[in-house]
Formats: C-alpha cells, structure tokens, sequence
C-alpha cells in the first residue's frame, strides 16, 4: 500500500466522519435539504467554488496548459469568474427571496405552471446526473493513477464516500464539508504551485524560460500552442470568448451553482459569497495553469498531459506535501460528486415524488442512495472521460435556463408559455446539436457551437412565446413578490457591508492585474 | 507581449466592470436605505 493511498483513504475517511457529525444537526427537511435557510457567506462561497472546480480543473485544465493552451484557458477564466457576480446580482439574491427549496419549486411558482416546474427539474436532473458520471470518472481516473487500485474498486470508494456524506448531513454536511475542501484544496493549489515553480527553477526564470521553450513555439503567448485546436492565435482567442460566455452562464444560473443562494441566510450572503468565489476561482485557475506549464519545463513529453500535477505531486515535492496536493485534487471532485448527488435526490424528492413534510428526510435519504446506485453501475460500466463530457452537460443547462431564468426577474412580458418553450427548445437544440456534432465527429467554429446556437433557439422561443400569450395576474403577482425585500436584509449596516465588499471589487482587479503582470507577462 | 498585456488587463479589468456594474445595480436597489422598488 503506498503511502498517497493511505493519505487518501484517511483524507475520505475524515470527511465522512464529518459527514456523520453534521448528521447530528439535520432536525427537518429544511436542514437537510436547504440547509436551514442559514447559510453564511463563507459556507456559501465554499461550496460555489467547490462545486464548480473539480477534478475537470486539476487534471484537465492542468493539462491543457501543460500542451500550450495557457493564454486561452486563461482568457476563459477571466471572463468565466465574472459570472458569479453577475449571477448573484441578477438572478441569485431573487431566488434567495422566493423561499423555494428547489430551482424548479422557484420556477413552478414564478409562472404559476406545474409543466414550467417540471421542465425545469427534469433538465437539471439530467444534466447533473451526465455531469455527475464525468466528475466521478474524473475521481476514479485521478485514484487510480495515484494509488495503483484498479479503475472500479477507485470508484467504488469514491463513491461510497460522497454518498454516505451526502447521506447522512443532506444540504448542511455538504455545504459544511464543501468549504473545508475549498480550504484544502486551496491550500493544495498555493502549495503545488510554488512547489513546482521553485523546482523549475524560480517563478520568473520558469516564465523567462518557457517564452523561448522550443518544443512548444508558443506554450505562454497570446496565440497559445498552435498545433493544439486551432491554427491561428485569432481563433484560440475566439474560441475562448466563446468558451468564457458560455461558462458566465454555467455559473449565473446552472442549478448546481444557483442553488447554493437557497440556502444563504440573507441576500447579502448571496453577493458577498459571489464576489470572494469570483477572485478565488480566477486565482486558483491561474495558479494551477501556470503550474502546468512548470511541469511541461521538468518532465516534458508526458503520454498523458492530464497527470501533469499527479505526476509532479508525486515526483517534485516531498512526500508529506504530495499527499496534501494530491488530497486536495481529491477534495475538489468529492466536493462536486457531494453537491450533484444532493441536489439530484432533493429535485426528485421535492419535485416529483413531492412526499409529506414528515417523510421528506427519509424518502430523500433513499432516492440520494438509489441515485449513487445509478451512478456506480453507470460509471463501472463507462470508460474514463474527463474534460469535454463536462462541457457537453454543463453548457446544454446553461442556455436553456438563462433566457427564462433573467426574464422571470426583469421582464413584465414574460409568459409560462414563453417560459417553458425557452426552457424547451433550449434543451433540446443544444443538447440534440452536442450528441451530433460528438457522434459525426463535427468540428465548428465557436460561434456555432450547440451552446449559442441552444441559447439563440431558447431566446426566440422565449420572445415568440410571450408575445403569443398575455400575462396572468397571478404571474404579475409572483413578480411583485420577487420585489419586495425582507425587513432583515433592509438593515442600513448590513447594506454599508454588502456595498463596500462589491467595491473591494475594484482594488481586487487591480490586484488581479498586477499579478498577471508580474507572474506572468512581464517576465517573458 | 502586448496582447499578453491586453489579456492581464482584461482579466482584472472585467472583473472590476462586473464589480461596479453590481455596485450600481445592488445601490439602485436599495437606495433610501433599503426601500425596495417594484
């Protein structure tokens, strides 16, 4: 047994054992499956980034970077980030206030529309189950390589763990046990970075180096690799636009992020977590990014670019920091798998079985293990895959939900019927186009891709749906209810709080600038 | 180098358009203290 494989084993042992704690505290549905409505700031900005990064992030975009593609992924990451602001502003602090405990509760309400409810909670269960498979495979491909297990006993453990967390402490132990990875693997992160950076020879020597690095012309500039996706730098940067608006979306509203707003304390823990899980992402993102280019400098020629940080983990540093790094990689997919499987059993729960207040726990607590069920013999049964199935589910969600997700806040013409054929046809498109374009092996330039394409269908519909039918005053009053603020979040303090962490904003993009500028362009 | 420039620029700098666009929106809002508008 190596000693990475013990360091794991007793890094998912403890986190169920917190798991189990946390148990202790869910006294009703609503601590298990919106965490009480009391969520502070910091637990909701832990498990906002912990559900977003994953191992998609340490191994894939690591990865990427590693074969050239820093500058693009880091224009993606600049403008991703962005979309936890823009989400919370424009669309999370109002689901905060209509009191649901699931997206597609706020959805059937908002337009008065069981179908409209539906709809949206059969979109969101399919897509995360598709995004959970990924982030498991993703768990499975990273243990198997540090630790030497087979691929199915990796999953097996993995999987036993998020569930019996997600079990046992529902919404709360998953909120709870989020930050702390979001702690561990942040640390991982800081530590791996500087680590890798120190043995390729200092931060700005490795820069300096790898501007002139000749096996990959290009590895740190704009353009990035050039063999890589596209010919030219024009297109790199296109396709990362592309790229980054589509993942502004994932972050404004897909349900695995958006929902972590249900169970803020106030509307003011919604911003605040929004704008710290913005920076920590961009950070976090470049760090490791850039550590994948150090890698690429000590060990180039890698069969697999997806090991580039398992490989300098366990060969770079020494060993007592390798388990932390590695553990950390480890945390980022737990805490994801966590998130997923507890929102696919509460929109089952809520949404479709829709069980009395008094069983809700229990008949949670068995549709969440038959979901892990399904997603053990799914992912025993798929081979490993980690980066573009991730894409192909979280973007379909996004496109679909945005239109009807903004407009059922800031539009007085919206309708159910433009409501749910939005949803519809948005879903449908994006994710009909994904299949075919995968299947035939289709390459198209970013802008048609199944995602703008998705949204542009979703918009239309949208728009032709709502001028078709009129406005029920029962929909008008659902919007006037998404007006009025609570007398708690009214408090002039708390208020002066908010505004100033939104305008810390700006010193922290200047803080965002000068690091790009003196960790990674004015070296080169 | 300067699209290098341009894309550190930008990165900071759209996180600080977002920032302040959010500070103009989460004011208006709440503007007089708190009363909310419909």
């Amino acid at each position: 047994m190596n000693i990475f494989l013990i360091g794991m084993l007793i890094t998912l042992v403890l986190y169920v054992i917190i798991g189990a704690l946390i148990s202790k505290k869910v006294k009703n549905a609503n601590d298990f499956f919106v965490a009480g409505r009391n969520a502070p700031a910091y637990l909701i900005t832990g498990s906002l980034v912990a559900s977003f990064i994953g191992v998609g992030l340490f191994m894939g975009d690591v990865g990427e970077c590693y074969s050239g593609f820093f500058a693009p992924i880091m224009m993606v990451v600049g403008i991703l980030s962005v979309g936890y602001i823009l989400g919370s502003i424009f669309f999370g602090r109002y689901l905060r206030r209509s009191n649901a405990t699931t997206i597609p509760e706020y959805f059937e309400k908002r337009f008065n529309s069981k179908a409209m409810g539906l709809l949206a909670s059969i979109t969101g269960i399919v897509i995360m189950l598709i995004y959970s498979l990924s982030c498991v495979q993703g768990i499975g491909t990273l243990m198997s390589c540090v630790t030497g297990l087979s691929y199915q006993w990796c999953i097996v453990i993995a999987v036993v763990t998020f569930t019996l967390i997600t079990l046992f402490s529902g919404a709360k132990g998953v909120l709870i046990t989020d930050t702390i990875m979001f702690a561990v693997f942040s640390v991982a992160t800081i530590v791996g970075a500087v680590f890798i950076a120190k043995a390729a020879g200092g931060w700005t020597d490795a820069v300096a180096s790898m501007s002139n690095y000749e096996a990959i012309p290009g590895i740190l500039a704009w353009t990035g690799n050039l063999d890589y996706l596209y010919p030219t730098g024009a297109e790199n940067m296109i396709w990362a636009v592309g790229y980054g608006i589509a993942w502004v979306a994932v972050l404004m509203v897909a349900p695995w992020q958006s929902s972590r707003y249900l169970m803020a304390k106030d509307e003011h823990a919604c911003i605040r977590s929004s704008v710290v899980a913005s920076a920590s992402v961009l950070i976090i993102e470049f760090l490791m990014c850039m550590a994948g280019v150090f890698v690429q400098k000590l060990n180039p020629g890698m069969a697999a670019p997806s090991e580039a940080l398992i490989w300098a983990s366990m060969n770079v540093m020494p060993a007592v920091l390798g388990i932390i790094v590695l553990s950390g990689v480890l945390a980022s997919g737990i805490s994801s798998a966590t998130t997923f499987l507890s929102l696919v059993g509460s929109n089952i729960t809520n949404d479709l079985i829709k069980p009395n207040e008094n069983k809700k726990v229990l008949i949670g607590r068995f549709v969440i293990l038959g979901v892990a069920l399904i997603i053990l013999a799914l992912c025993l049964w798929n081979p490993p895959a980690i980066f573009f199935i991730t894409y192909v589910g979280a973007t379909v969600v996004a496109c679909s939900w945005l239109p009807a997700a903004l407009a059922s806040v800031w539009s007085k013409r919206v309708t159910k019927v433009g409501a749910f054929a939005s949803m519809l046809s948005g879903f449908i498109v994006s994710a009909v186009l994904k299949i075919v374009f995968a299947v035939c092996g289709i390459s198209v330039p970013i802008y048609l891709d199944p995602f703008f394409i998705g949204l542009a269908a979703s918009l239309v519909a949208l728009i032709i749906g709502s001028l078709c039918t009129k406005v029920t005053d029962e929909e008008k009053r659902q919007r006037e209810l998404l007006f009025i603020v609570s007398e708690k979040d009214k408090d002039s303090k708390e208020i002066k709080k908010t505004k100033i962490i939104l305008g810390i904003s700006i010193p922290l993009g200047c803080v965002i600038i000068c690091a790009l500028l003196f960790l990674w362009v004015l070296p080169l | 180098m300067i699209m290098e420039f341009f894309i550190a620029i930008f990165c900071g700098g759209f996180f600080i358009l977002a920032g302040v666009v959010s500070l103009i929106v989460f004011s208006h809002d709440f503007k007089n203290n708190g009363k909310d508008k419909k």
